[in-house]
C-alpha cells in the first residue's frame, strides 16, 4: 500500500513539478502513506457520516447534492489540511513540492470522497439518489 | 464565496448546511489533532527519512589511552633544559616539553601515564615529578646516552608496547660509533624500530628548534667532538609511537600545541561520522542545488543526467592532526572516487563548521567540516562515492632540516632524511589511507 501511495502521490505531483526535494526521502518513507491513509480514513468517515449519520441515523433533510458538493468540499479541504500538518510536524521543510502535495491530495480526497459515494450511497435511507441516480 | 454557492437557497436550510458542516469539521479537526500531536513532540528529532547514514561509529567513545613519556637525558640533552631563574626565559624546549608532559599528566584522554628517562638501551622509570625537574633543569647529571638504534629497541621491546603510545623526546642526533654504520642509517633505524613494521603501528615526528645552553654532540666528530653553545638554536624532535587511531587521538587532543613541524607514517583514524547534509540547513550554501537528489535508506538518491546535482556532507575530523584540519589541505588531498560515474570536490567548498553553526543546527551539530561535492554522471542504477584522505608523503621540511654534516650547529639534523627514510621504508610503497567514507548512490531514474 505504501508503494501504491508513493506512486500515486509522486506521479500526480510529477505532473506540476518534476524536480524532487531534498527531503523526498521523507515522503517515500513516511508522509505518502501517512497522509494517504489519513485521508482516505477521513473521506470514508465523512461518507460515512453523510450517508449514514445524518441521512439514515437522523433525518435532517440534507440529502441535496448541495450539501454533498459542501461535505466534498469539506473533504477537499481537509486534504490540504493534513497534507501540510503530517508533513511539516514530521519535518518536511516548507518547499514548492509540500505546495503542490497539499494541491495533490486535495484532489486526491475529493476522489476517495466520490468513491466512497458511489460505493456506499445505496444502503442510505433518505441519499440513496445524491448525487445522482445510480449506478447501482 | 459560501454566499455565491447558497444563492437560492431558503434561509433555514443555508443554516443547517452550516451547522452540518461545523459539526463535521469540528469531528474531524478533533480526530487529526488527536493524531498529529505527538507527532508534533517528535519534531526535533531528525527524521527517518533523512537520517545521517554514518553516525553510529561517532557514538562510541574511544577508549582512554595508556601513554608512556621517555625523555633522553643523555649530556647531548641537557643543554636543552638549563637552569633558568626570573632573569632567564625557558628555552622552547622546556616550554613545549614541559607543557606537553602536563598535559599527558592531567588530560581526560590518558587513563594511565608512566614516564621514563633513556640514559642507556634500558629505559628507567621515574616519577612524573621527577621528569618535570629534568625539564625544568634541576637535575645537573646526566647520562653518556646511548645511541638512537639501541634506545628505540628498548623503547618499543618493551611488553605491551605495540598496544600503547610511546612519547620519544630526544634530538635524534645519531652519530653511529662503528664508521660503517653510517651508509646502513636507514635500515638501522628500520630495525631498530621493526614492531612498527610488524604490527603497522603508527609514528608521528614533531620537529622544532630550541635554544640550547651547553654542550652539543655533533654526529660528525670532526673538526671537534663536542663545542659549547650558549643559546644557539638546535632541533629536537618528539616522535609519538602506537596504535594509529591512538597516535592521532593522542595528536590531536593531548599535543595540541604542537610545533608547525610534523610528519605522520601510517597514521590511521577510525571511520570519522560522516553523512550528507541536505535537510533542516538555514544556510542556502549548504543546501543542495542542481537536478533531484534526496536521502534514503543510508544513502542517497540521485538523477543528474540533466544538470550536475552539487550537495554537502559532513564530515568529523576532529582526529586530525591540526595541521591536517585545515582547509587548504584537505582541499588538496582529499579524493572523491565514485566508479561508474563522476563525482569531485568542488573547489573552495572544504571549509570548518563554526561552533556557532554547530551549537545553532542540530544537524551540524555532529560534524566538524562540509564539504560539497558534485556528481556530474551516474551510468549505473548503483554505485558507491569514496570519500577518501590519502596518506600523504614525507613532507619537505625534512629535506630543509636535514643535513649531512652537522659540527658546525645549525637548526638541522644530521641524517633527518635517512632515519625518517628507515621509518617510511617500514610502510608498504603505497600508504594506507587515514580514512576512507562510503555513500551509496542510487539512480533516480
Amino acid at each position: 500500500m505504501q508503494t501504491f501511495f508513493t506512486s500515486l502521490y509522486s506521479a500526480l505531483i510529477s505532473i506540476f513539478q518534476s524536480q524532487r526535494p531534498a527531503d523526498y526521502g521523507l515522503y517515500k518513507t513516511d508522509l505518502f502513506s501517512l497522509v494517504g491513509w489519513s485521508t482516505l480514513g477521513v473521506s470514508l468517515l465523512l461518507v460515512l457520516a453523510f450517508y449514514y449519520v445524518f441521512n439514515s441515523a437522523m433525518r435532517t433533510g440534507m440529502f441535496r447534492s448541495t450539501h454533498w458538493a459542501l461535505t466534498l468540499a469539506l473533504a477537499a479541504g481537509l486534504g490540504v489540511f493534513l497534507a501540510n500538518s503530517l508533513s511539516k510536524s514530521h519535518g518536511a521543510e516548507v518547499s514548492s513540492y509540500l505546495g503542490y502535495f497539499m494541491v495533490v491530495n486535495m484532489i486526491v480526497a475529493a476522489l476517495w470522497f466520490l468513491i466512497f459515494s458511489v460505493l456506499l450511497k445505496r444502503w442510505s435511507t433518505y441519499a440513496r439518489t445524491t448525487p445522482f441516480v445510480g449506478p447501482f | 464565496m459560501p454566499i455565491s454557492v447558497f444563492a437560492g437557497v431558503p434561509a433555514p436550510r443555508l443554516f443547517r448546511c452550516f451547522r452540518l458542516a461545523s459539526l463535521f469539521f469540528g469531528t474531524i479537526s478533533l480526530l487529526t489533532a488527536c493524531g498529529s500531536e505527538p507527532a508534533e513532540t517528535t519534531a526535533g528529532k531528525p527524521a527517518k527519512g533523512t537520517k545521517a547514514p554514518a553516525e553510529a561509529p561517532a557514538s562510541a567513545e574511544a577508549a582512554p589511552l595508556h601513554v608512556s613519556v621517555f625523555l633522553e637525558y643523555s649530556g647531548g640533552m641537557k643543554g636543552f633544559v638549563p637552569r633558568g631563574g626570573a632573569d632567564k626565559p625557558a628555552t622552547e624546549f622546556q616550554q613545549r616539553i614541559g607543557a606537553l608532559i602536563t598535559e599527558t599528566q592531567v588530560s581526560g584522554a590518558v587513563a594511565e601515564r608512566k614516564y621514563y628517562l633513556c640514559e642507556n638501551a634500558a629505559p628507567r622509570p621515574v616519577k612524573f615529578e621527577q621528569l618535570r625537574d629534568v625539564v625544568q633543569g634541576e637535575v645537573s647529571q646526566a647520562a653518556l646516552g646511548t645511541e638512537l638504534p639501541q634506545m628505540l629497541e628498548g623503547i618499543l621491546n618493551r611488553p605491551k608496547a605495540g598496544e600503547e603510545v610511546s612519547v620519544v623526546i630526544s634530538d635524534f642526533i645519531y652519530g653511529p660509533a662503528r664508521k660503517s654504520d653510517f651508509s646502513q642509517l636507514p635500515n638501522l633505524i628500520r630495525t631498530s624500530i621493526a614492531p612498527v613494521s610488524q604490527q603497522q603501528l603508527a609514528v608521528a615526528v614533531f620537529g622544532e628548534t630550541s635554544h640550547f645552553y651547553g654542550s652539543y654532540f655533533p654526529a660528525v666528530k670532526t673538526p671537534v667532538q663536542k663545542r659549547t653553545l650558549n643559546g644557539e638554536k638546535v632541533p629536537y624532535y618528539v616522535w609519538v609511537i602506537g596504535p594509529p587511531a591512538q597516535v592521532a587521538r593522542y595528536a590531536a587532543e593531548v599535543f595540541r600545541n604542537a610545533p608547525a613541524q610534523q610528519a605522520f607514517f601510517g597514521l590511521k583514524t577510525k571511520t570519522p561520522a560522516f553523512a550528507p547534509l541536505l535537510t533542516k540547513l538555514t544556510d542556502p550554501k549548504l543546501k543542495s542545488s542542481g537536478g533531484t537528489v534526496y536521502a534514503e535508506n543510508n544513502g542517497l538518491t540521485l538523477n543528474p543526467s540533466d544538470d550536475p546535482v552539487d550537495f554537502s556532507v559532513g564530515l568529523d575530523l576532529k582526529e586530525l592532526p591540526a595541521a591536517w584540519q585545515k582547509p587548504t589541505f584537505l582541499a588538496q588531498h582529499l579524493q572523491v572516487r565514485l566508479p561508474n560515474g563522476q563525482a569531485s570536490l568542488l573547489p573552495n567548498s572544504v571549509r570548518p563548521l563554526t561552533d556557532e553553526e554547530q551549537s545553532g543546527q542540530p544537524v551540524l551539530a555532529p560534524y566538524t567540516h562540509v564539504v560539497r561535492l558534485r556528481v556530474s554522471k551516474l551510468a549505473s542504477p548503483t554505485a558507491t562515492l569514496t570519500v577518501s584522505l590519502p596518506a600523504p608523503e614525507t613532507p619537505d621540511w625534512v629535506a630543509a632540516w636535514s643535513t649531512t654534516n652537522d659540527n658546525t650547529p645549525a637548526p638541522r639534523t644530521f641524517g633527518l632524511d635517512q632515519i625518517l627514510a628507515g621509518v617510511r621504508q617500514s610502510y608498504p610503497t603505497t600508504l594506507p589511507a587515514v580514512f576512507t567514507v562510503q555513500l551509496p548512490l542510487k539512480n533516480d531514474k
